[in-house]
């Protein structure tokens, strides 16, 4: 999230679109209640009407998949209307800007410039830069080839009818909820989304969120209490989990995961750290790269990482691929990768193409499974319809401890750490994932300690010293003082500040290149100081808060540098009032900035004009946005698997779906599967289900496997609720209840003759625990987000009968 | 301790069932076996209340007049009436099925119970179950509803179901004040375009725990005060205060 959960509190229009919040993340209906109590408007634009729909004033059932249109329609409606934030939109972002001259995006053929051999060349969507490496700006949001002017021609075609036709959402409920939302462009208004994975599975993930950004930007939403782009994180700690790159493309704090391209150290860092553009007047804060990567390097390889070695980067494993979890089982498929190690993951049941993974798992030599329980991932060479006898994995199920019988920090969607403390020992022989990990590492680095071989030397070299007490468990704060980083000696800084050898970093603006400072991620420097683990904070006291917009600093931390409202600057105008004076989070009272929020952008006074998106080359927010694989501006694309036949799109070209995504399996063909299916979560049931359909009062209230549908299916298939029908495609089949409701509705969609039907799919279940069911993921295609490879979960074709028993 | 009272807003409530869960949690009760829903209407489970179910939201789908679905929910428990049916039918009233005289709460002492079920007669609303015998640690059918959580009342705690409620659509407090701050959230709602019903004011001599809802409470399946007060419900009432007598004297006589 930009903001944080409190924050919600704030919003005057809140539109719920790609998650269901009510249902998958309860918490924040205390605050989107609250907004609503003070007058805030709730849109709820959903496959299906949900708990969430019930509490909004505006429901628009939407088809999935078709979500681009539906906001490439809101930002034509807001920009015909003019209802954006004109000057935000001026200093704040890239619209004056100019892009090359090469630019295009081709009307007739779908696609952006650059494209070839299924991946784009993005040279053409550059800025036009002067000499100095400066912005060309254009004279007023009017002119064609602006980023405005560009934004506008694109977008002019999402017409109300078009939107209709491809989302099956009617004109004048699509307009209904365009004018209650972009009357949050008044300056004194303001609107913000809560999206999830209904946004981020799809063949166009990325470019849904793009879509919104952009509409947020043109409305002046960003940077202001109540607004922002707001991701509802589906587990306690993901978002931890992403800061510290639990993932196969980055490094802790978003650094990114070197490529074999890059073979020093320079040139890693010159991927990331980019020229500053509009020198004086940006940030540029991934400049400063070279430090985070040099005290990450220091943190993971200590005295073994030295100025002379590139501080040890030649150690680090290189990208050559994608290594992300599609391409992962189909490596294990392949045989290429022998062995797997499951910590806190139900791939069984969460992994798209479900049976196709379970098979590929009977293809490893080993598999490792940490869990609570014995999950379908642990258990995958006994389910049903298979012969144990035939698979080989030598599967190890180790006994995992939970949340409350251990030690450490999580991280909530408002980017806020809080420590959490060990309420009971965990049972039997159950240990904690630090436990683990850390064993692991110590025995690895065992069997190793003589190995002469050169790959070894990564494991040889790796400071692996986290003060382990006598059961043999790490000690949980130590590895918080390491993510923070600590002065490895002496430091005396050119104003004379100095920092003794051995203390911890106060901040990551005192990080440092030469090998001087450890940070085991640059962004949590800061959270744990000399002052103490930041992350039990529990001080409520509000009263360094501006007006009433619940920043609560002092309660836990929040990364970067406590700072709760990302791009703050952009809360305030030119001059550096705010936009709305009853919700101001900074302000500059005509000699210094005031405020009760962490500025992001230094000290710098108004009228030196320093952009409010730091992270940017530009210090702009990017309407147009070069940085992405699949089109600087979103266009609407069909699923991988769409219910329209044929190879046109419907915006009258002929690119069906995503241009650049890579594709593994066929999709299943819309004559044989002519019904769209749609994944989703319960408010009853978490995740991949074993935490929950293992617990007697959640299985009791949520028992079985079923699916939703219309009555006009129902009637079509001859059944009503409480049947069980068969849902299957080329991938599986599974056999669940059916729910018939007013609450799913058939759609007219342009290019298909019959209403097309959708079918909603709870994916938690599966073949252990309590509460058992047919997993929905058998049935899901595994392609991904060419920028992300999120499966494709929320759309795709299936067909559905009867269950005759 | 002034009456206290719970103020449930069906106009916040989400259907999360985390009341319901909680209620289980903190009361000790055990799961049932389920299959599928219990209701046509969306995610109703379980399907009744219970000796080991004293909670539960239920779901009413329906229209709204622009042809957009509408789906209402409901927390279901025992409302604790100033003037309580199944306390005036209990052949030990006082001693079994009784008000808590500091929060105006019905609570139900086991220990004197003798499971003869006349509380569940008189209910207006549904709520009391027996048990089964087998199941019971007395070994003999007994009568459980929601007690409004009296342990942690009187230790100075909210009910379990308010206390996890997420979207803070349940209030625990004065009943007094909740009756002002319903009647306000009320006009707020209407305010905005919305109709609201405020229910437990004077039903029963005053109900302990309140609504707020979206619609009249026949909608719901709510007793109106003049259903509650009927003269075939009141001679109804009346015959099973003859019963209660005649068991009362026959326990004695053993």
């Amino acid at each position: 999230m930009t903001n944080h959960w409190i924050d919600i509190k704030n919003s005057d229009a809140i539109i719920i679109m790609g998650s269901n919040a009510a249902e998958n993340h309860p918490i924040s209906f205390k605050w989107v209640t609250k907004a609503m109590e003070n007058g805030a408007k709730l849109i709820s634009v959903d496959p299906r009407f949900t708990r969430t729909s019930s509490k909004a004033d505006y429901f628009a059932q939407i088809r999935p998949g078709a979500d681009i249109a539906f906001i490439n329609g809101m930002i034509n409606y807001c920009i015909e209307n003019e209802l954006y934030n004109k000057e935000y939109v001026e200093i704040h972002t890239n619209a004056l800007t100019k892009i090359n001259s090469e630019f295009a995006f081709d009307e007739s053929t779908g696609v952006f410039s650059g494209l070839a051999n299924g991946k784009y060349d993005k040279t053409s969507w550059g800025y036009d830069l002067t000499d100095d490496n400066s912005n060309k700006f254009a004279e007023s949001l009017d002119t064609d080839n602006s980023v405005f002017g560009l934004l506008k021609k694109h977008v002019s075609r999402y017409t109300p009818e078009k939107v209709e036709a491809i989302t099956g959402i009617p004109q004048a409920k699509f307009l209904e909820i365009a004018a209650a939302y972009c009357a949050t462009g008044a300056t004194d208004k303001v609107g913000t989304i809560m999206y999830a994975m209904g946004w981020t599975q799809h063949t166009h993930g990325v470019q849904n969120v793009r879509a919104m950004a952009i509409l947020q930007l043109l409305l002046g939403n960003i940077g202001l209490a109540g607004g922002g782009v707001n991701a509802l994180r589906g587990e306690s700690n993901v978002q931890g989990s992403t800061d510290h790159c639990v993932l196969y493309h980055i490094l802790p704090g978003y650094l990114p995961c070197p490529s074999s391209a890059q073979q020093d150290l320079d040139t890693y860092v010159a991927s990331k750290a980019a020229p500053t553009i509009n020198p004086g007047k940006s940030t540029n804060w991934w400049q400063h790269t070279k430090k985070y990567a040099v005290s990450l390097l220091k943190d993971y390889f200590g005295e073994n990482a030295t100025a002379e070695n590139e501080f040890a980067y030649h150690y680090l494993p290189k990208r050559y691929g994608d290594h992300s979890h599609i391409p992962l089982f189909e490596a294990m498929d392949e045989g290429v990768i022998k062995g797997m190690i499951a910590l806190g993951q139900n791939p069984a049941v969460g992994g798209p193409n479900a049976e196709f993974e379970r098979d590929a798992l009977g293809k490893l030599d080993w598999l490792v499974v940490a869990e609570l329980w014995e999950t379908e991932t642990a258990a995958f060479w006994k389910r049903e319809g298979v012969d144990p006898s035939t698979i080989d994995t030598e599967v190890f199920l180790l006994p995992a401890a939970a949340s409350i019988e251990k030690e450490g920090s999580i991280t909530n969607s408002g980017r806020w750490m809080q420590w959490r403390y060990k309420a009971i020992d965990p049972p039997g022989d159950a240990m904690s994932d630090l436990w683990i990990l850390y064993q692991l590492g110590k025995r690895v680095k065992e069997l190793h300690q003589y190995s002469p071989l050169p790959q070894d030397k990564p494991i040889k070299a790796l400071e692996w010293n986290y003060n382990e007490d006598a059961a043999g468990e790490p000690d949980v704060n130590e590895c918080a003082k390491r993510i923070n980083g600590y002065f490895l000696e002496d430091v005396v800084k050119d104003d004379g500040t100095t920092f003794a050898q051995g203390t911890l970093v106060p901040k990551f603006t005192e990080l440092r290149d030469d090998g001087s400072t450890s940070s085991g991620n640059w962004l949590y420097c800061a959270s744990y100081t000399e002052d103490g683990n930041m992350g039990k904070n529990r001080d409520l006291d509000n009263s360094k808060d501006t007006s009433d917009i619940g920043l609560y600093s002092k309660f836990s931390w929040c990364w970067p540098v406590n700072r709760r409202i990302i791009y703050n600057r952009a809360s305030c105008d030119t001059d550096g009032n705010p936009w709305n004076e009853d919700k101001k989070v900074i302000w500059w009272d005509g000699e210094a900035w005031q405020g009760g929020d962490v500025r992001d952008f230094g000290t710098s006074a108004p009228e030196e004009r320093v952009g409010a998106f730091i992270m940017k080359p530009e210090g702009l927010g990017r309407i147009f946005g070069m940085g992405r694989a699949d089109g600087p501006l979103p266009e609407h694309y069909e699923p991988f698997e769409s219910p329209i036949p044929g190879s046109s799109n419907p915006m009258g070209h002929s690119q069906k779906s995503n241009p650049v995504i890579t594709v593994y399996h066929e999709p299943c063909d819309c004559e044989e599967f002519p019904y769209v299916c749609t994944t989703y979560r319960l408010v009853e049931h978490w995740q991949a289900g074993a935490m929950t359909r293992n617990l007697p009062w959640l299985a009791e209230i949520v028992p079985d496997a079923f699916c939703e549908i219309s009555e006009t299916l129902a009637a079509k298939i001859g059944v009503v609720t409480g049947d069980k029908v068969e849902i299957f495609n080329d991938r599986g089949k599974v056999t669940v209840f059916v729910l018939a409701s007013n609450r799913i509705k058939s759609l007219d969609i342009a290019g298909v003759t019959d209403p097309v039907e959708v079918i909603g799919l709870p994916w938690h279940f599966g073949y252990q625990g309590i509460a058992t069911g047919d997993s929905a993921n058998v049935l899901t295609p595994n392609v991904g987000d060419p920028n992300t490879s999120i499966p494709e979960f929320k759309a795709f074709l299936v067909d559905i009968k009867k269950y005759e028993g | 301790m002034a009456d206290k009272a719970i103020l449930y807003d069906a106009s916040k409530c989400i259907a999360c069932k985390g009341c319901q869960v909680a209620c289980k949690q903190w009361n000790e009760l055990s799961a049932g076996t389920s299959e599928f829903f219990a209701s046509t209407d969306g995610y109703e489970n379980p399907s009744d209340l219970s000796a080991n179910t004293y909670t539960r939201i239920k779901f009413h789908l329906t229209e709204k007049t622009n042809g957009d679905p509408d789906w209402l929910f409901r927390k279901e428990q025992c409302f604790h009436c100033a003037d309580a049916d199944c306390v005036t039918v209990c052949p030990y009233a006082g001693e079994a099925m009784q008000y808590d005289s500091a929060t105006g709460f019905v609570w139900v002492n086991r220990d004197n119970c003798i499971g003869c079920g006349l509380c569940i007669s008189a209910c207006p609303f549904n709520i009391p179950r027996l048990s089964d015998a087998a199941d019971d640690p007395s070994g003999e059918p007994r009568s459980y509803k929601c007690w409004a959580c009296l342990d942690r009342v009187t230790n100075g705690e909210q009910p379990a179901c308010v206390k996890t409620c997420a979207p803070e659509a349940q209030k625990f407090g004065d009943r007094s004040e909740l009756i002002i701050e319903a009647n306000a959230r009320k006009a707020e709602l209407e305010a905005q375009g919305k109709t609201a019903y405020v229910y437990g004011v004077n039903e029963q001599d005053g109900l302990h725990y309140l609504y707020i809802l979206l619609k009249e409470p026949s909608f719901y399946g709510l007793p109106s005060a003049d259903e509650l007060n009927a003269g075939s419900r009141k001679a109804a009432l009346k015959a099973l205060c003859e019963e209660a007598k005649q068991l009362a004297q026959k326990a004695a006589s053993f």
